[in-house]
């Protein structure tokens, strides 16, 4: 040991085993920790190829009336240091705890941010709207108080409404949109070679809104794989994607989403 | 759930899709992209680099009682052994020796510095997850003795492995009984898994009594060789956010094994510690920080009287650096150092050495061509610099049809025996030793679909500067030179119910000093699998064959060529549980891989295993 504490050189043996000590110190309160809770039995294989039913939020047909927002309306906005644009998170532990709590009305036919051709620099105002929905939907008459001023309370009011015609068109359309824009992701895949590299995997959820052009604008992350490589590709290929053809509509659509799933097989 | 077949419905899907790019499929009942791909390497991108990959699967499916058992035979692989049951073996790529192939254990050097040979007989395939074998040179990647290839064992399950646990129990011939115990899991952003394991044989007697051999008559020792083998490995991983992640673990596998002669019995250790952090520094740069030990200790003894110890102990740090540039670049680099430290009770004249290096690598595509080339520089405390570069260029033919050709370069170290050794008048190390060096070319052919994939990979391999024991002067000296030409094909069909797999390796090996043939290396090595799914009932076989070669350098001990046949069959009786029964040598084959050393003969086993759902 001398000869370590000779040389200039990190003890590199020393700091190892060290660190596995802790390591394994830690491990073992860990498993102290977990063994006596209940788990529920997973399929204990890391090579089995598995389409994940990964159902996206059900960000579709709107309803005729405003939702009561339950907890996962509380919209955190987490900005995500690697990304250049902020992303758009709900709430982790609400939505996962019940799937099908009701979501957030973040589509505004009206909606204060009017998308441009061009990606804007952030739907900040998105988050702002949704709130102001969601306390309009608080309210047991959604026009009678407390509904804001500007156009998140246009939106609303524009929602409210509509006919049961309309939005049945309008839950088709976006169901259309949401359709294509899966097709034309799927035609521009890629597996990042850094990912694949390291044999990471995951799924990544992204919300975006599509321009009367049908361009795909403010791609936004959504549910994060857990792997930053993952979630800008997948931002970056929606980002990327053509216009979609023959857009046949007047007004933006918003808050769509695109579940992807990256996965690796056993070659 | 069945567990033996693992069927899937989307696994229909992909079996008309070429496997060897990404490729993403829209599931419109999920209303998700699946963008998948295959898996590559770790070791080396095996879109272009031939890799044989073996899974915990695999492994369970074929039983093996020891790590050389489950390579020999595979593509490229040469097996040379005493015996079964932990005896000393040699597992070599490509016709080069045991020595110029690099073994790393979860991205750890392994092995002694002393011989500068891997223990693989002594790593208990209980404790694998996975095995890559690499062949042809990655000394641009690995450094020193990544000549012949690389053979890198996994013992930490996946990350997308779930959690639960299995339980194995297997007794058979030659009083041979093991166990294994494993779980893993994960509690919030922590993953953990822990394998206990442990072999325990009676043997036989491994080498033939009063037979002449290489040095006499071989000795008097009818007795049985035993083997133990304990091992526990232990690990974890904690998420930290932003796919940052520290992790550490811990192999240790310890043992004695019998044999005969002067000594006849080693005490062992195998030892791996590691530790990661990993994570991305900016966007698109991934960097990563490895620090680690390996151990490698051996005690003779004779008739239970301590007669020699040699430990190894080799601490190493790697900093690498991924960075993700456009048009799918992926830049590579890195910094590597290790110290062999060696503690014997012979007084090798330095007992340390240091080596450093720098490393990059580059891989990218241009339309359907793609490319790796890359470069690196060691610097060896005990022989100096040496630099060594790759460069492979693979073009896709069709979507699962690719060409490969690539060049590279290698170099083995001298190991600790060649240069430090203290002279005894016989024999001495020679600390002026310069490495053996290799320069490699190939061309290679990939297809590559979910049911059927085969590759074929010719090369020629030049090694400079062997090391060779110089009787004149009771030393080793850089004499010889090699050349060895090979060729190596593999064949996988892969259906719901059907696995049949089929490896060839041709060999040409020459000394072109001597102008003999290298020894222990066979002309031809086959292996062929195959298993069949009947719903609860696996079936399988495994035939390996070899054809003659030579035991010694000179080409004097001729050894025969053989073919041994084992066979299985597994009983799926009730969810979770299975029982696998096998025989191994089938025909009672008696064969050699190393002169006066028998080869099991005709054994079986019987395994009953459990695991949670």
């Amino acid at each position: 040991m001398t000869r370590w504490r000779l040389t200039h050189r990190p003890p590199a043996a020393t700091s190892a085993l060290a660190v596995a000590v802790v390591g394994h110190l830690l491990l073992i309160g860990l498993l102290m920790l977990a063994l006596p809770a209940p788990r529920p039995p997973t399929v204990h294989s890391d090579r089995v190829l598995q389409l994940m039913p990964l159902r996206a939020a059900p960000a579709v047909p709107e309803p005729a009336t405003v939702r009561t927002p339950g907890p996962s309306a509380v919209i955190d906005r987490v900005a995500a240091p690697w990304a250049a644009v902020p992303a758009v998170t709900d709430t982790a532990a609400a939505p996962r705890a019940a799937p099908s709590a009701p979501r957030p009305v973040s589509r505004r036919p009206g909606g204060a941010v009017r998308p441009a051709a061009v990606p804007l620099e952030r739907p900040v105002a998105v988050d702002e709207t949704v709130a102001a929905a969601a306390l309009v939907a608080a309210a047991p008459d959604p026009l009678a108080t407390l509904a804001p001023s500007g156009d998140g309370a246009k939106a609303v009011a524009q929602a409210v409404n509509k006919g049961p015609e309309q939005e049945a068109a309008e839950g088709r359309l976006r169901e259309d949109i949401q359709r294509r824009v899966r097709h034309d992701f799927a035609r521009h895949f890629r597996y990042p070679p850094l990912a694949r590299r390291h044999g990471w995997e995951g799924a990544v959820r992204l919300r975006y809104d599509v321009t009367p052009q049908g361009q795909v604008i403010n791609v936004r992350l959504l549910a994060s794989s857990g792997h930053p490589v993952l979630d800008r590709d997948a931002e970056q290929t929606l980002s990327g994607l053509a216009p979609l053809a023959a857009a046949a509509w007047a007004e933006p659509v918003e808050a769509l989403e695109l579940a992807v799933h990256y996965q690796l097989t056993e070659g | 759930m069945n567990h033996l077949s693992r069927r899937r419905p989307s696994l229909l899907a992909c079996m008309l899709l070429p496997v060897s790019a990404a490729h993403a499929q829209v599931d419109e009942v999920a209303e998700t992209v699946v963008v998948t791909a295959t898996r590559t390497a770790q070791t080396a991108d095996d879109t272009l680099a031939p890799v044989t990959v073996i899974t915990r699967e695999d492994i369970e499916r074929l039983r093996p009682i020891s790590l050389p058992d489950l390579l020999a035979g595979q593509a490229g692989v040469d097996v040379s052994s005493s015996g079964a049951f932990g005896q000393l073996s040699a597992v070599s790529l490509r016709g080069t020796s045991a020595g110029q192939t690099l073994v790393l254990i979860d991205g750890i050097r392994v092995g002694s510095a002393t011989t500068g040979a891997a223990s693989l007989e002594l790593i208990p395939p209980d404790q694998i997850e996975r095995i890559e074998i690499v062949r042809g040179p990655r000394a641009s990647l690995y450094g020193a003795d990544a000549l012949g290839g690389v053979i890198q064992i996994f013992t930490r399950p996946g990350a997308t492995g779930g959690s639960g646990w299995e339980v194995a129990a297997t007794g058979g011939s030659f009083g041979t009984f093991s166990g294994r115990v494993a779980t893993r899991g994960a509690v919030g952003d922590t993953r953990y898994h822990l394998t206990a394991s442990g072999l325990s044989s009676d043997g036989y007697d491994v080498q033939k009594d009063g037979v002449s051999g290489s040095f006499g008559p071989t000795p008097i020792e009818p007795d049985d060789d035993r083997y133990r083998n304990t091992a526990l490995n232990v690990g974890m991983a904690q998420r930290l956010g932003n796919g940052a992640e520290l992790g550490a673990q811990a192999l240790r596998a310890q043992g004695r094994t019998d044999y005969d002669g002067f000594p006849n019995r080693t005490d062992f250790v195998q030892q791996v510690l590691s530790a990661h952090l990993g994570g991305e520094l900016a966007a698109g740069w991934y960097s990563r920080l490895t620090v680690g030990e390996s151990r490698d200790e051996a005690d003779s003894l004779i008739d239970g009287t301590d007669f020699s110890t040699f430990d190894t102990r080799r601490s190493s740090a790697s900093w690498q650096n991924d960075l993700s540039l456009p048009g799918a670049q992926l830049l590579t680099l890195g910094l590597d150092g290790w110290r062999d430290c060696v503690d014997s009770t012979t007084a090798f004249t330095k007992d340390s050495r240091d080596n450093w290096a720098v490393f990059a690598q580059d891989q990218f595509a241009l339309g359907r061509h793609q490319f790796i080339l890359g470069l690196r520089r060691d610097d060896d405390e005990s022989f100096g610099a040496q630099t060594t570069g790759n460069a492979t260029w693979g073009m896709a033919l069709r979507d699962d049809l690719r060409l490969t050709a690539s060049y590279g370069s290698a170099f083995k170290a001298p190991t600790f025996n060649d240069l430090y050794y203290p002279s005894d008048g016989f024999y001495g190390g020679n600390p002026d030793l310069d490495p053996e060096t290799a320069r490699n070319v190939e061309l290679g052919l990939r297809y590559d679909r979910a049911t059927l994939s085969f590759n074929l990979n010719v090369f020629r391999n030049d090694i400079d500067d062997l090391i060779i024991f110089d009787a004149a002067q009771a030393t080793v000296a850089n004499i010889d030179r090699a050349r060895i030409d090979g060729a190596e094909g593999g064949v996988t069909w892969r259906t719901e119910d059907w696995r049949a797999h089929a490896a060839l390796t041709l060999l040409d090996t020459e000394n072109r000093t001597t102008g003999g043939e290298l020894p222990r290396r066979a002309e031809t090595s086959a292996r062929v699998e195959v298993d069949r799914l009947f719903g609860a009932y696996r079936v399988g076989t495994t035939l390996l064959a070899q054809d003659g070669r030579f035991d010694d350098a000179a080409n004097t001990v001729p050894l025969a060529g053989y073919g041994r046949v084992d066979v299985r069959a597994e009983w799926l009786f009730a969810p979770q549980w299975s029982v696998q029964a096998r025989v191994e040598n089938v025909l009672d084959r008696d064969y050699e891989t190393a002169a006066t050393y028998a080869q099991p003969g005709r054994a079986g086993y019987l395994t009953l295993s459990y695991r949670t759902p």
